[in-house]
């Protein structure tokens, strides 16, 4: 249906401080594809440029080579979905549902037809004529969803649709934001600062840091072979090694490295000898449900070690092992 | 106590029009038999819509405008746009008197700019009453506007606009609707208001164009004539009693619609 191409787009609400720096990014016809960062990253502003709720400084945005720029943001046939929810709160489910098809001119029939389809496929025909207000949090998100895609956008746009509802809910609403992509082919972006519920979802992951996509790759790549500093620290690897230190230990290493930094995730490095050494103290040990993890202190520094079975106690003298392909280098910047 | 220091002055104001040798029906039919008396009903009635129906409608921009300001400068201009009501309803007038009379400011201005060559009769008219009420009024319906906007999430304009509606729908269709509650909340109370206003009306409407609550005054005070005084009392309570149960009734079915 649509393809984007971002173009070196920057935005500032102030002189001097950049919410998006140059940023450019393609998004594939069909494809749902997450932005994934923290809070103040630029993420939410790059939705709404794209939305048109704000207006373009500079860079372009084509939809469908398309320049977008221009066009008001009633015209663009997007479909977004809030944190709020942001239904109409004095209109029924079913007039929500309408209000976007009545600002198309098609006849009262078809408006009426796409309005039950659209209910019929995200489950909501016995609440149309409820008000909003007697829906629960989950059901609410549900009629948002179902209103943005009666209108058939070319582009989904959905900013942290999640975060409002509780764990289980969650896991749901997004299985459902899923099942409902799979099955219409629509271009999707999918604002998130939760790493889970994006990569369970998503087909590529644009990792954003300061207005700028430090990493664009699909949800594995980005887990297993995260390209700098600040994508290995926001998807949970704790430990930090500074390559001359290695060698200075004679480390091994699976390939050669070029980088001036290493990592590893906690659960990747083992307790015991082997090929690469590291002896340290254990100051604090916590049972975390699946695992157990180790605070140990070394001489790099504090490190995190998790194992899944327990495997030894508070300040105890341990020797690590960091298994030479679980090493990761991180490009300098 | 409460109860019997509310209830006694209503029967003390009802009481006179059952007494006396005339059947108590009479003096009503007599006081609407009155032309004079049917003109000032229709002057206030007239005066009180015009006054809600313009205060609604500049309270709704300027309330848009505060509800969009700061934490700080809200505080502010809440403050400023209160201030009509702190001010001693006699100076407050005197103020307008001097701006809208024969030598006044407006007239004045527009003299020596030879738009006019003779003064303009602003005193003393509908026009000064309804300029004076509006003045007064106008704080009351900000303040519950001002509420009614804060309760609005932005992000349901942004949903609206987004499916395609223009501003303008934005506005009539989504932004309206969800006011309604706090446009009737202020019309009620501005219309009221102005209905029973006495001080604005004598001040700025002269003798010639009386309204109930002036002409009540006539009756009692200047004429000392207590009964039709109380006939006067008794229409005016009942109007008010009337348009707000109508809009109280409103206001419910929009209560209704918006959490049912």
């Amino acid at each position: 249906m649509a393809n984007i191409e971002i173009t070196d787009l920057s935005m500032s609400y102030q002189k001097d401080k950049k919410i998006l720096d140059d940023l450019s990014l393609n998004i594939k016809d069909g494809e749902l594809l997450s932005i994934l960062g923290p809070s103040g990253c630029g993420k939410t502003t790059m939705l709404r440029l794209i939305s048109g709720l704000i207006p373009i400084q500079k860079g372009t945005i084509r939809v469908s080579g398309k320049d977008i720029s221009k066009v008001p943001v009633y015209k663009r046939n997007f479909g977004m979905v809030f944190q709020s929810y942001a239904l109409f709160p004095h209109m029924t489910i079913f007039q929500n549902i309408t209000f976007g098809l009545k600002r198309r001119k098609l006849d009262k029939k078809t408006i009426e037809k796409k309005a039950l389809d659209i209910l019929d496929i995200t489950g909501l025909s016995n609440l149309k004529d409820r008000m909003p207000s007697e829906l629960s949090g989950g059901q609410q998100q549900r009629v948002s969803l179902a209103r943005a895609l009666a209108i058939n956008p070319s582009v989904l746009l959905l900013d942290e649709p999640l975060s409002n509802l509780d764990a289980k809910l969650r896991i749901e609403m997004r299985e459902e934001i899923h099942r409902l992509q799979q099955k219409l082919k629509m271009t999707t972006i999918f604002v998130t600062h939760d790493q889970e519920e994006c990569f369970a979802i998503s087909d590529r992951v644009a990792l954003m840091n300061k207005g700028q996509i430090e990493q664009l790759d699909t949800p594995q790549n980005i887990y297993k072979n995260p390209k700098t500093e600040f994508v290995a620290r926001f998807i949970g690897y704790d430990n930090f090694i500074s390559k001359e230190w290695a060698e200075s230990k004679q480390w091994q290493f699976h390939k050669e490295i070029t980088g001036k930094l290493l990592t590893i995730r906690p659960e990747n490095i083992e307790i015991g000898s082997g090929e690469n050494n590291l002896l340290g103290k254990v100051i604090s040990k916590n049972f975390l449900g699946n695992y157990y993890q180790y605070i140990v202190e070394t001489e790099i520094g504090t490190l995190k070690v998790n194992t899944t079975e327990d495997q030894s106690s508070t300040n105890a003298e341990i020797t690590l092992n960091f298994p030479k392909q679980s090493l990761i280098e991180l490009e300098d910047k | 106590m409460i109860i019997v220091l509310l209830i006694l002055p209503i029967l003390q104001m009802f009481l006179p029009t059952f007494t006396g040798d005339q059947f108590f029906l009479e003096k009503y039919l007599s006081f609407f038999h009155s032309t004079g008396n049917m003109q000032v009903i229709a002057r206030t009635l007239i005066i009180a819509v015009v006054t809600t129906l313009v205060t609604l409608s500049l309270g709704l921009p300027t309330a848009y405008w505060i509800s969009r300001l700061g934490e700080k400068w809200k505080k502010v201009v809440s403050i400023i746009v209160l201030f009509p009501i702190l001010t001693n309803a006699v100076v407050r007038n005197f103020a307008w008197i001097t701006i809208l009379g024969k030598n006044g400011v407006i007239n004045n201005f527009l003299m020596q700019l030879h738009i006019i060559d003779k003064p303009l009769t602003l005193l003393y008219t509908n026009f000064s009453i309804v300029v004076g009420s509006v003045y007064l009024f106008l704080p009351i319906m900000i303040t519950s506007l001002v509420s009614s906007f804060g309760q609005l999430n932005f992000e349901v304009e942004e949903a609206a606009s987004v499916i395609g509606a223009r501003p303008m729908v934005v506005f009539f269709k989504v932004i309206l609707p969800q006011l309604s509650v706090g446009m009737l909340t202020g019309s009620i109370l501005v219309f009221v208001g102005s209905l029973t206003a006495y001080t604005t009306p004598q001040l700025l409407g002269g003798n010639k164009n009386m309204v109930l609550a002036t002409l009540l005054q006539q009756q009692s005070i200047t004429l000392g004539d207590w009964t039709s005084a109380s006939v006067v009392a008794v229409v005016l309570t009942v109007i008010a009693i009337l348009v707000m149960t109508i809009m109280n009734y409103g206001t419910k079915l929009l209560d209704r619609r918006n959490t049912k």
